[in-house]
């Protein structure tokens, strides 16, 4: 069976939460047939990952790219249908809840992960 | 012949029963090796493996806790508030495994293990966060009524999203009445949670007018499509436009509509002779219209002032004769 993973999902961070980080717009997603798309505006940021159930939370396994002066931060990332937990690492070390997902939830752990619903 | 039959008997042998795939060895190296990677001693790493093993042998899949696992090290969260954690996704796997038992029909409905596993898993998220057994017992009694095909997958998406619904504090009567609704209209999973996602987040709006809410409910009841349920993008946060796909309904289970027959109805009770009405009481007499006073002459309308004549039009310039050229 054909993984139906079809959808375009940008994903930006809004200035409230980040702080030192910085951030300036919210975009709305849109759909594509393309895999996930994660974008992220972090200008302070030197490094910036997305770690989540699709990859074992690695904080290494899919660094995002740093695509314009404008500190944003992008990552495409394949992923299978159904639901996937995630957040933002910045430099290795400080986890970000997601501005902008499909659902929230508590981790167990006094944090939240976002929730992207991939059809 | 022999072989192969022997080979299938031991496949039957190794699948019966097994709620999940197996904790590999490699996948308890991986792990292992990660927690190790962190500076988490060996005993802490035994402990953590040690109870999802546990849960396996119990019948409860393993993967859910092997990933709060791997999300714990990866957050540099201490091992103990780790196991605090297995220990609680544990209890309610094993509440949800006593709920699906409950709502199963032996012999009806059967899903693989692998399925079995995974609405198991879906169960206990929403026990999780915060539907009680009751609760989904109570859904369970009511997706029920006229519905023989009900399957555990539905009940387990429905309690799932009754929970994503109390989160938003949207009143736990009147979600679980929209949920078991929508399941009884043969909604499918990825139906349900849209469902319940979309009325989380307009869940001041159900705050403020409680009533909108019970429109929803109505409007599911007589089973109207869920996505005509949607309301416009919320600015706070942007939909996708999935909502505006017609939802699946290929995955619809053949609604066969319950025999209702229509009780008799209960025959009308003789009517009773009227008493006879009291005459009316006879209607007064109008009183005389008064005489109205004469209206008084209108003053008469001074002399408008006579219209100044219109000045005269000059007379048109005569147009100067046309010159025609020749090359």
């Amino acid at each position: 069976m054909r993984r139906s993973v079809q959808w375009l999902l940008v994903v930006v961070l809004s200035w409230l939460p980040l702080g030192a980080w910085g951030a300036k717009d919210v975009d709305l997603p849109s759909k594509t047939d393309r895999p996930v798309q994660f974008t992220i505006s972090a200008p302070q940021a030197k490094s910036v990952a997305v770690a989540g159930s699709f990859n074992n939370w690695s904080p290494t396994a899919n660094p995002m790219q740093g695509t314009g002066a404008d500190g944003r931060w992008s990552a495409s990332i394949p992923l299978q249908a159904g639901e996937h937990k995630f957040m933002y690492v910045v430099d290795g070390k400080t986890w970000l809840t997601p501005p902008v997902a499909d659902e929230f939830v508590d981790d167990g752990f006094g944090q939240t992960n976002g929730v992207i619903v991939v059809r | 012949m022999l072989s192969i039959a022997i080979l299938t008997l031991a496949l039957f042998g190794i699948s019966d029963g097994v709620a999940t795939a197996a904790l590999s060895e490699q996948e308890i190296a991986a792990v292992t090796k990660l927690g190790e990677a962190q500076g988490r001693s060996p005993d802490d790493m035994k402990r953590l493996i040690a109870q999802a093993q546990q849960a396996e042998a119990r019948g409860l899949p393993s993967e859910p806790l092997l990933d709060k696992i791997r999300e714990g090290l990866a957050k540099g969260v201490d091992s103990g508030r780790i196991e605090q954690r297995l220990s609680s996704m544990t209890s309610n796997m094993e509440k949800a495994d006593a709920l699906l038992k409950e709502a199963e029909i032996p012999g009806k409905g059967q899903t693989s293990p692998q399925d079995r596993g995974r609405t198991l898993g879906v169960l206990a998220e929403a026990l999780g966060r915060g539907v009680t057994p009751d609760e989904v017992r109570s859904l369970h009694r009511s997706i029920g009524e006229g519905n023989s095909d009900a399957k555990p997958e539905t009940l387990a998406y429905s309690a799932k999203g009754l929970a994503v619904m109390k989160e938003g504090g949207l009143p736990p009567d009147e979600s679980k009445a929209v949920m078991s609704a929508a399941s009884r209209h043969g909604n499918n999973a990825a139906g349900l949670l849209d469902l319940a996602r979309e009325l989380k987040s307009r869940g001041q709006e159900f705050r403020d007018k409680p009533s909108r809410l019970h429109d929803i409910r109505t409007a599911v009841e007589r089973g109207e499509r869920l996505d005509k349920l949607r309301s416009d993008p919320h600015p706070a946060t942007p939909r996708s436009e999935r909502f505006d796909q017609r939802l699946d309904r290929d995955q619809r289970p053949d609604q066969k509509k319950p025999d209702l027959a229509r009780p008799e109805k209960p025959l009308k009770p003789e009517r009773l002779e009227q008493p006879a009405r009291p005459d009316l009481p006879a209607r007064p007499d109008k009183p005389e219209r008064l005489e109205q006073p004469a209206r008084p002459d209108k003053p008469a309308r001074p002399d408008l002032p006579a219209r100044p004549d219109k000045p005269v039009r000059p007379d048109k310039p005569e147009h100067p004769p046309r010159i025609i050229q020749s090359h």
